[in-house]
């Protein structure tokens, strides 16, 4: 059985895409593949059950039938911190080994999701190094790439110490269109000599911040009036409609796939959204639309919600959901893949892992 | 085409009512009471006659044939009258019915439906939600409008139905006469480029009018509109043309107005006169249906008082009308048959005493000199002034010569009669002479128009493929904006001059390329990550020789790394430093109606104060740009004040050209500028310097 340990370098860098996206790949290529996330601090509540929402949707994105509990066995949350400082936590690499070895059973892939940085982990004995030790397991680190080149060479650089020959490699996430050329020349060769073998350079999209309708009508309140359908559809930016409306036209072709904030009294701006590409209005101030906007929109495609708050308070709700994104919807999943299969190098991490691709 | 709504041979009102006071009563009865000569059906399942004629359930069952159908039943029931009128083989629809479109969510579906229908069966339809239509020459009124206007020529076409009325009623009262008169209510169907193609041939109607909030297709528009123009005036009020308005537009119609700088380019390009009100409406329109054309802009002035004579001669001089000179002959003529004391130049003042013989004599001279081409007459009502006897003569003789003769008889309660004789005679009176002047303006700006070939588009030699290849990636890539250096390929590709520019990433590089430019150049920090590159002193103008430009790379590189550490540095661009010229602007903006807008105005830091600039709908003529050119204010400085020598104008009508062509190639482009171009002397050319564009997102795929 071969294992894969996923971490990264900063938080939201992208392990769970990865998660999903290598999980599958295997899959498709015939591997019975399990997936554990030895270490959480998170815990949501669902109705009665306390239950990490991720771990149930990792679930579901990689058809696993193990129980939200198992693929998730240890859970820092503040009252277990607690008892790990005052000396009385239990034997947290030996939960961890145990669930492992049960989740493993029949599998010829493990794929363990790792803390958001090699050392998470570290105060419970559960930190990256270890638990690669524990399980045999090779470690992938994501990096996104949002900060200078220096800092991620350093963290790479300083991961590459901590693992050794642990380290499989890394992917470079996120990166600025306009810098993938210098990325692609300059960085990845840099690393490549210093024995970090890059498996991929992923560029940024703003689809995988993007948020759905759905979702934000959850953050504003708003009631979906036209085409609640689309409430899985994707918005990935966020504009304020208060101008006259020869302006809006220019303002609003500047952004793709948005949502447009704008009172319900104000048809020119809503027509304006409607001709450039909108996902969503959002018309504040409990206004109904009139009838023709509706229509067209419902032509068009675009949902409309109506919200109570006023423009104010409803921009402020919006922006909130907005980077706080999940990742696993079928859009995104199905996008992240494509990417996967254009910029990843599936064959040289399949040779890595002595994996043989096909079925 | 259309017949069937202006000429029908048989008509059908589906709703007729027994009783007066219903809209299918009023109809009904109207197309009668005005002496419609075809076959007349009632449609009404629960009544066997109504106004003396037989009544029938349905169309089906109707014997002969049926050309028009006039809908005047609830909405609900309007589709399937629809499919019988489908399967009568009915022609032409005008549904009256109102809940359409205009009343909400059902009424829209309501209304899809019924427009399926008319689709699959090939009926054409007014309407709904209209007040009618009336064509006097036929004659039949097919409204439930009170009243039918007088036989005329001008042909009107409304958006709102009540305008309808209102004008209708003061027709009426000023006995005005049209040839058509059509409420196009939600304009489901039929709308302003079908009846501008339907009267475009029409031998009664001298002139069309029209009103109108929005246009659905303003590309197809501008397309019929110039066509009609070549023979037949077209006037039009088009409301909604402030902000407010817009909005109100809006809410109204469901459409995203154009913007207003696109009519007024529109109209403009395709020689539609925009009135500004109703009033204008009618002050242009009747000029054009009563008058003959107006063949030059020199205007003579006969009148009894001094005070609105100069008003008028104002009114001419500021709307760059002419007062006309006149010849020897006719200063002669008037200075035998006049007093002493009257003004024998143009204006012509017959002083206050005159009666009406005087005026005779006078009009009959100016009429008859060559260099006259229209003639206002200006009457007060003085003491002894012969009101009735002066609006005869007037009329007798206006009809001798073939020129236009417009009135301005003064007043309202003495001159009434008069005005009443003017009318009898097909003479427009307007209250006050500026009015006057502006109906004669109009009429000179429509036969000018004629006179204008029709605009020729130039095509130059250009790399259309490469362009495509930019817009393709920078789509693949999910941008609407583009690059730097994409601009510059672009700009290149379709001829446009930029400054020579090359990027260097050693300091050797970069005095090599200085070198080879030629000194003066400009050097700007090249980093995809720093935007505002001035900011952090980025850029140095006016670098002067080898040694300055080996100083600069280094700090240039140094600022860059000192301000932004993580920026990402490829070198500095040393670029052609372009000689100061004039600055101007070319800029489009797509409108939803009318596509890519084009801009021309001068540029430079003052070009948001002055705003300075024109528009025109793309693609454009050679004489069109040169016309823009002419337009701006600052044309002058273009030209060269006080010795400047001018700058290349030619140079500018070729920018304006090719970014024409370029937009029109690519209507992916939604906004795009050139600013500035700096223009140098004549024939030194004109330099892009900076350029910006915004692509249209890609087609939704859904």
């Amino acid at each position: 059985m071969i294992t894969l340990y996923i971490t990264s370098t900063t938080p939201y860098a992208g392990k769970s895409a990865l998660c999903v996206g290598l999980g599958r790949h295997f899959q498709k290529n015939g591997y019975k593949l399990g997936y554990m996330r030895p270490l959480t601090t998170v815990k949501t509540r669902i109705g009665e059950c306390v239950v990490d929402e991720e771990a149930n949707l990792m679930r579901q994105s990689l058809g696993l039938t193990n129980h939200v509990e198992a693929i998730w066995p240890v859970c820092l949350d503040a009252p277990a911190i607690e008892a790990v400082l005052r000396g009385e936590g239990p034997d947290y690499p030996k939960i961890v080994m145990d669930a492992f070895v049960e989740l493993s059973k029949g599998k010829d892939i493990m794929i363990l999701e790792g803390g958001s940085r090699c050392n998470q982990g570290l105060g419970v004995g559960l930190a990256a190094d270890r638990i690669a030790e524990m399980t045999g397991a090779k470690v992938l680190v994501v990096a996104k790439y949002d900060v200078s080149t220096v800092i991620i060479v350093d963290d790479l650089l300083a991961d590459k110490a901590r693992l050794g020959d642990r380290m499989l490699g890394a992917v470079l996430n996120g990166v600025d269109r306009q810098r993938l050329d210098f990325v692609q020349e300059l960085v990845v060769p840099f690393l490549e000599k210093r024995d970090i073998p890059i498996y991929g350079v992923l560029p940024l999209e703003r689809l995988f911040a993007s948020v759905s309708i759905g979702e934000l009508a959850e953050a504003v309140q708003g009631e979906i009036i036209c085409r609640p359908d689309l409430a899985d559809e994707l918005v990935e930016n966020l504009m304020v409609g208060a101008m006259s409306v020869d302006s809006a036209l220019t303002y609003f072709r500047r952004k793709l796939n948005k949502a447009v904030i704008t009172g319900g009294d104000r048809p020119d701006i809503q027509l304006a959204a409607l001709e450039t590409s909108t996902k969503c209005l959002i018309l504040t101030g409990n206004l109904r639309p009139n009838p023709l906007i509706i229509s067209r929109a419902e032509e068009a495609g675009v949902a409309i919600m109506m919200v109570k708050h006023d423009t104010m308070t409803t921009v402020q709700l919006a922006e909130q959901v907005f980077g706080k994104t999940r990742f696993h919807q079928e859009k995104k999943i199905a996008r992240f893949e494509s990417m996967l299969a254009e910029r990843f190098d599936f064959d040289r991490l399949y040779r890595a892992l002595g994996l043989r691709k096909g079925p | 085409m259309l017949k069937a709504f202006f000429t029908p041979q048989s008509v059908a009102v589906i709703g007729a009512a027994r009783e007066p006071g219903k809209l299918g009563y009023g109809v009904l009865s109207n197309i009668l009471k005005y002496g419609y000569t075809g076959q007349v059906y009632p449609i009404n399942p629960k009544a066997d006659q109504i106004l003396g004629l037989k009544c029938y359930p349905t169309v089906l069952d109707v014997p002969g044939p049926i050309e028009l159908a006039i809908i005047v039943i609830p909405n609900k029931f309007v589709p399937q009258v629809m499919e019988e009128c489908g399967k009568k083989g009915v022609q032409g629809a005008i549904i009256i019915s109102a809940g359409f479109r205009e009343s909400g969510m059902d009424g829209i579906k309501l209304e899809h439906q019924v427009l399926d229908i008319a689709k699959r069966y090939g009926i054409r339809v007014v309407g709904p939600n209209c007040l009618g239509i009336i064509s006097t020459h036929t004659p039949l009124n097919a409204s439930f409008a009170a009243g039918m206007p007088p036989k005329g020529s001008i042909a009107f076409m409304s958006q709102s139905g009540a305008l309808c009325t209102a004008i209708l009623d003061w027709a009426l009262a000023k006995e005005i006469g049209f040839s058509h008169f059509v409420s196009l209510g939600n304009k489901a169907d039929v709308d302003e480029v079908d009846l501008l193609q339907a009267w475009k041939d029409d031998k009664h109607s001298r002139v069309i009018i029209v009103y109108m909030e929005g246009l659905r297709d303003g590309q197809k528009f501008m397309e019929v509109a110039r066509q009609v123009t070549q023979h037949t005036p077209v006037i039009a009020v088009k409301s909604g043309n402030t902000a407010a308005g817009s909005r109100a537009v809006s809410s109204h119609t469901g459409s995203l107005a154009g913007s207003e700088r696109a009519y007024q380019a529109a109209f403009h390009q395709t020689g539609v006169l925009r009135a500004t009100s109703i009033e204008q409406l009618f002050d242009y329109s009747l000029a054009f249906a009563y008058q003959p054309e107006l063949k030059g802009r020199n205007i003579a002035i006969v009148t009894n008082a001094g005070g609105p004579g100069i008003m008028a001669t104002d009114a001419l001089e500021s709307s760059g009308m002419k007062l006309a000179t006149l010849e020897p002959e006719t200063i002669e003529t008037l200075r035998q048959g006049l007093p002493a004391a009257a003004n024998v130049y143009n204006p012509v003042d017959v002083i206050g005493d005159a009666l009406a013989d005087r005026y005779e004599h006078a009009l009959k001279a100016v009429l008859q000199d060559k260099n006259v081409h229209g003639v206002l007459v200006i009457l007060t009502p003085q003491v002894y002034t012969q009101i009735e006897e002066t609006a005869e003569v007037v009329g007798r003789l206006a009809a001798l010569y073939g020129k236009p003769v417009l009135a301005c008889f003064m007043g309202e309660e003495k001159v009434g009669p008069g005005i009443k004789i003017l009318n009898r005679y097909s003479i427009p009176n307007y209250p006050f002479p500026e009015r006057a002047v502006g109906a004669f303006r109009a009429m000179a700006a429509f036969s000018e128009r004629r006179q204008r070939p029709a605009p020729q588009y130039e095509r130059f030699e250009v790399d259309r493929e490469r362009v495509a290849q930019i817009f393709a990636r920078a789509r693949s890539e999910g941008r609407v904006t583009l690059g730097d250096a994409e601009s510059r390929e672009i700009m290149e590709a379709y001829g446009l001059r930029i400054p020579r520019s090359i990027l260097a990433r050693t300091v050797e590089e970069a005095v090599e390329a200085a070198d080879s430019i030629g000194y003066p150049v400009v050097m700007k920090i090249a980093s995809p990550d720093i935007l505002h590159k001035s900011d952090i002193g980025g850029v140095r103008l006016n670098v002067a020789n080898a040694e300055q430009v080996r100083d600069l790379f280094d700090l240039l590189i140094f600022r860059a790394q000192r301000y932004m550490p993580e920026a990402q540095i490829w070198g500095v661009l040393v670029q052609e430093m372009v000689a100061k010229g004039k600055e101007v602007i070319i800029g489009v903006n797509r409108d939803p109606q009318f596509g890519p807008l084009l801009m021309f105005g001068l540029g430079g830091i003052y070009v948001e104060v002055l705003k300075d600039v024109t528009f025109r709908i793309a693609p454009v003529s050679r004489e069109e740009a040169v016309e823009m050119i002419d337009e701006i204010r600052s044309y002058h400085l273009l030209r060269g004040v006080r010795g400047e020598k001018p700058s290349d104008l030619d140079a500018i009508v070729d920018a304006i050209l090719r970014v024409s062509q370029l937009v029109t190639d690519f209507p992916e482009i939604v906004e795009m500028d050139i600013n500035p171009l700096m223009v140098h002397e004549a024939g030194k050319g004109a330099v892009a310097v900076d350029m910006r564009f915004v692509l249209k997102e890609k087609e939704s795929e859904e």
